[in-house]
Order: structure tokens, then C-alpha cells, then sequence
């Protein structure tokens, strides 16, 4: 292949190729922010149109924005449909299986990454398997597991099953292993207990990663809809998510109110996502969680 | 107890908890399905008779899970593939940290943590036949509404799509973290010899991103599999029995056809091509 000579200048040829990497073209940039803009608009159509009143929500043609906002249909959400309650139940679920997933797989990953003992190559093992296997798969019996420890139907029935998550105590050792044994040492040599060790060293050392476990564990199990869909039977144990569900799946959907539920529901996670963005836009903590 | 024992003890005593949680919720009843599968139980008399790979058989001639095992793959396939596609797209232009790609990949990746109802709820308020902005726009443009949810092929495009929006900027993410390990100087030295961007594309993005993109294509895989909710919103199944995939059809036999070995043994196949699938992508990705 012959290159022209002028595209490639005899004189110090990587400084201008710097020169025209860093210049960035702003038509590019502005493409870019329109196409996520146009991404997003799904998202968007629906945060405008719960702000309609419902005639307007049904009016043809269509208007952008709302022309006279109204929080009528958010009332008529949180009283009427009840999803004060639900938004109560998804929070408590949320908060406490987050709690015993730190809680629970910080314990385990502590002894498999400062430990050595009998079975630990092979239940670490067993973690990493298990990362791969979707709920899904096992939907069936866990209903009939829970049913036998008469779980079914209880808010616990969606908190305690899901708390031991591999992805979690991974993530977890991973960043224990960076963790010095000489600190462990000087703390025994002082004579802390190994509880003492775990609770008082180990934990603050690792709040980083607990942190990021934290908002994943939250994210996942404020948007679950498999457990709380096979668990619970009561109305009024119900969550966000299953609750949008049933509205949506009634004959004659009452769309004024779904749309406010639709954003009480994902409101929480706007606010986490945006606030904490660093943390789900990394790539390496991205790699290792998904659940 | 001495010392040494109680010593010894300690770190199993740290595992306890999340080990008792996992084998009495995952092991013991991936175990238990496995076994329910092999017997007619239902949920009022438990296990029943062992009936041996009676289940397995029934499954063979049954059009129903067939149809769905059949819609499960050809989902599954196109939502890979869009999927590596869109998301590498959308990395290769946003790879660059600038404010205006920061912003444009908080957006790209928002879909990613809402929950699968609430994609579904939005995208069937955008595109429903009568109620739906998209066809009130057809018609102000002097088109024609189309079913979107009540027509066979476009309920198939349309759940896919769903799909693929709920998930790409999760594998953007990934993809952005394996074009950054990719040496600027690499692209230097042949943009100096002369190769085109084109080439550049190919000979070096292309493959040096291999793991990234098996990475990426086995944890889509997987998550595609899982899908049941987008879909349950937007269209139940529907119409007839058209975009139904294996979960909801697990669900049903289960809890709607009172079926648990039935479904347990769907189930078993579910997990068997899962694994297949994945055990085949790792040895493609080994070769390379």
C-alpha cells in the first residue's frame, strides 16, 4: 500500500497526530448527547405524561409537555392505589436484604480470604459457580422450599433467600485479599479476638466495596420481580414491582394512575444512579456484578 | 475446647451464615427440582409417584414448550446480537472521556437500572395501538397505526427491542473498559504506517477486544434467558402464544397448571442448554 506523502509529515509526525487526537469534534459531541437524549425517550415520555391530567393523557393530537402539570395523578397513586404501602414494603425488603448481604457475605468472604482451611478451594469454588445460575432456573423448588419453612406469603420469604449472593461475597474477598495479614497479626499479637478482627478491622478497611455491594444489593432487590412474584399472595404484602405489574395486567389499564406508580417505582433508583453514578459506570466493578 | 480447636472452628463458624442460606436456597433446591422432575407431584401431595423421565418425554411432544423453547432461541440470538452490536457502537463512540460522552453514557446506561416492569410499562405507553405516542404520530404524519403488541412480528420486534434497550449500556460499560486497554500507541504506529481507520478497526480493535466481547456475549446470553418480566408486561406471551419464552412457561405449568414436576423438568432443560451454551462460548473463546 503507498501512502501519499502528505499524510504523513516527515517532521515530528506523532506530535501532530496528538495534536489532531485531542482535537475533539464538537458536531461528534453533540450527536452524541442527542442520540442518549433520543435513548432516553422512553423514559421521558413517561415522566411528562404522569404530570397530564387525564384528559389531556388521552387527547389527540398529543401535547409535549403537559400544559397544565398536575400531582393529581400521584395522589390518586399513593391513596387510592396504595402504593404508599407497596413503596413501604419495597423499601423494607430493599433495606434489609441489602443489611444481611453485607452482613452475611462479608463474614464468609473474610474467612475465605484470610483463612486457610479444610473446604475453602472448594466452597469458593462453589461461589463462582453459582454466579451463573439465573433464579430462574430454580423458581419451582424455592417456592416449595420456602413453602415447607412456611415462608410463603412473608416479606422474609424475599429477604432471607437472595441474601447469600456469590456475586457479593466475590466481590468482597477480592478486595480483602488486598487487605495486609501483618495488620491481622499486630491485632492478634494485641490480643483482639478474630470477631474482633473481622468487626473492627476488616469492615471499616473495607467499606469501599461494602459500599459498592450496598448499592448493587439495593438496586437488585428494589427491582425484583421473579421473588416477590412467586412468594407473596397477599395483597397488601405487595411490592412496587409487583404491584405495577397487576395494574398493568387488568383489563382496561387505568393508565393515569399506572404512570405515577411507574415513577414513584423508579424514582429511588434515578436518585441512587445519579448520585452514585462512578460506581455503576466503572468497568471493574461492573465486570464482577451482576445479579 | 482448647485453643487450637476453637481456633480451628472460627472460620467455619464465618461461612455458616451464608453458606446455610445458599444450600437451603440454592443448592437444596436445584437438587430438589432435579428430582422433582422425575416424579408426578403436584403441590398438595408432594413428590408422588417416581415416574423416571416420563416428564422428559411428554416434553418432546409437547407444541407448547416446544413453540417456547423455539421463540426462547430465536429471542435470545437476536437480543445477543443486537446487543454486542449496539454496545460496542455505542463504545466506540463514547470511549473518550469528555464531558459531553461522561453525560451521553449516564444516559446510554440509565435504561440499565430500572426494573424490567417498569421498561415494559414505559415502552407499552409509547407503543400502544390506541393510546400510544408513536402511532398518534403515524397518524398525524398521514400513516397508518400499526398493532405493535397485537401483531405476531411486531410483538416479536418489539419485545426484542425492549430487551435490547434494558440491557445495552450495561455491556457499553464493559466494552468501553476493553477499549481502554488497548494501547493508544498502537493505533499511533499504524495510523503512521499508513493504515486506514477502517483497518485500524479489524487488524487491531477487533482482535484485541475477543475477551471483552465473550464476556460480554456469555453474560447476555445469560441474562436473555432470564427474561420474563419485559415481556409479561408488554404482552403476556401474546398474541396467541408468539413472544411466550421457557420462564413463563415454566411459571405457568407451575403455578397456573398446579405442574411442579412438570416445570421442574423444563426447568432442567433450561439450565441444561444454558450451561451448553455457555460451555460452548468459553471453548470458542479458548480457540481463539
Amino acid at each position: 500500500m503507498t501512502v501519499p506523502a502528505t499524510a504523513v509529515p516527515t517532521e515530528a509526525p506523532r506530535a501532530v497526530l496528538r495534536r489532531s487526537r485531542r482535537k475533539k469534534n464538537p458536531l461528534w459531541q453533540v450527536l452524541a448527547l442527542l442520540l442518549a437524549v433520543f435513548f432516553l425517550l422512553p423514559v421521558i415520555w413517561v415522566v411528562l405524561s404522569s404530570f397530564k391530567s387525564g384528559a389531556e393523557l388521552f387527547a389527540f393530537p398529543p401535547t409535549l409537555l403537559p400544559t397544565e402539570p398536575t400531582p393529581a395523578n400521584y395522589q390518586n397513586a399513593l391513596t387510592t392505589g396504595n402504593f404508599g404501602l407497596y413503596a413501604s414494603n419495597s423499601l423494607f425488603v430493599a433495606v434489609m436484604s441489602t443489611l444481611l448481604a453485607l452482613f452475611t457475605n462479608s463474614l464468609a468472604a473474610f474467612a475465605l480470604a484470610k483463612y486457610r482451611f479444610k473446604g475453602r478451594g472448594f466452597l469458593f469454588l462453589l461461589t463462582l459457580a453459582t454466579i451463573m445460575i439465573p433464579l430462574q432456573v430454580i423458581m419451582v423448588p424455592i417456592f416449595l422450599v420456602l413453602r415447607q419453612i412456611g415462608l410463603t406469603d412473608s416479606l422474609w420469604g424475599i429477604i432471607i433467600p437472595p441474601a447469600a449472593t456469590p456475586t457479593g461475597v466475590f466481590l468482597l474477598r477480592q478486595y480483602m485479599l488486598s487487605i495486609p495479614d501483618e495488620i491481622l497479626e499486630a491485632a492478634r499479637v494485641d490480643g483482639a479476638s478474630e470477631w474482633g478482627i473481622y468487626w473492627r478491622i476488616i469492615l471499616p478497611l473495607s467499606i469501599p466495596a461494602l459500599a459498592t455491594l450496598a448499592i448493587f444489593s439495593f438496586t437488585w432487590r428494589w427491582n425484583d420481580f421473579v421473588w416477590p412474584f412467586i412468594v407473596l399472595t397477599s395483597e397488601n404484602k405487595s411490592t412496587l414491582q409487583l404491584a405495577l405489574a397487576r395494574l398493568v395486567g387488568q383489563f382496561g389499564v387505568d393508565w393515569s394512575t399506572l404512570l405515577a406508580a411507574t415513577v414513584i417505582t423508579m424514582l429511588p433508583m434515578l436518585v441512587v444512579f445519579l448520585l452514585l453514578q462512578r460506581y455503576f459506570l466503572s468497568s471493574t466493578t461492573a465486570g464482577s456484578v451482576k445479579g | 475446647m482448647n485453643y487450637r480447636t476453637r481456633k480451628g472452628l472460627v472460620p467455619y463458624l464465618f461461612v455458616a451464615p451464608n453458606t446455610l442460606i445458599f444450600s437451603l436456597f440454592v443448592l437444596l433446591p436445584m437438587i430438589y427440582g432435579l428430582g422433582f422432575s422425575l416424579f408426578d407431584g403436584n403441590f398438595t401431595t408432594g413428590l408422588g409417584n417416581f415416574v423416571g423421565l416420563q416428564n422428559y418425554q411428554e416434553l418432546l411432544q409437547d407444541g407448547a414448550f416446544l413453540r417456547a423453547l423455539l421463540n426462547t432461541l430465536w429471542y435470545v440470538g437476536a437480543v445477543v446480537v443486537m446487543v454486542v452490536v449496539l454496545s460496542l457502537a455505542l463504545a466506540l463512540m463514547l470511549k473518550e472521556t469528555t464531558l459531553a460522552s461522561s453525560i451521553a453514557r449516564v444516559g446510554f446506561y440509565l435504561p440499565v437500572i430500572l426494573s424490567p416492569v417498569v421498561v415494559g410499562v414505559a415502552w407499552r405507553w409509547m407503543f400502544g395501538t390506541e393510546l400510544g405516542i408513536i402511532n398518534a404520530l403515524l397518524t398525524m404524519t398521514g400513516g397508518s397505526p400499526i398493532p405493535w403488541l397485537t401483531d405476531v412480528t411486531w410483538a416479536r420486534v418489539l419485545v426484542t427491542l425492549a430487551s435490547v434497550w434494558s440491557m445495552t449500556g450495561f455491556y457499553m460499560v464493559l466494552f468501553i473498559g476493553g477499549l481502554n486497554t488497548i494501547p493508544t500507541d498502537m493505533y499511533e504506529a499504524a495510523e503512521v504506517d499508513g493504515a486506514s481507520p477502517a483497518q485500524r478497526f479489524w487488524k487491531i480493535t477487533v482482535p484485541l477486544l475477543v475477551p471483552t466481547t465473550m464476556l460480554v456475549t456469555i453474560l447476555a446470553t445469560i441474562n436473555a434467558f432470564k427474561a420474563f418480566e419485559i415481556i409479561l408486561v408488554l404482552t403476556s406471551g401474546g398474541p396467541g402464544d408468539s413472544t411466550k419464552l421457557l420462564v413463563q412457561n415454566i411459571y405457568q405449568s407451575a403455578f397456573e397448571g398446579g405442574n411442579p414436576s412438570y416445570a421442574s423438568a423444563q426447568s432442567v432443560v433450561l439450565f441444561a442448554v444454558l450451561m451448553l451454551l455457555t460451555f460452548v462460548q468459553t471453548r470458542i473463546a479458548r480457540e481463539d
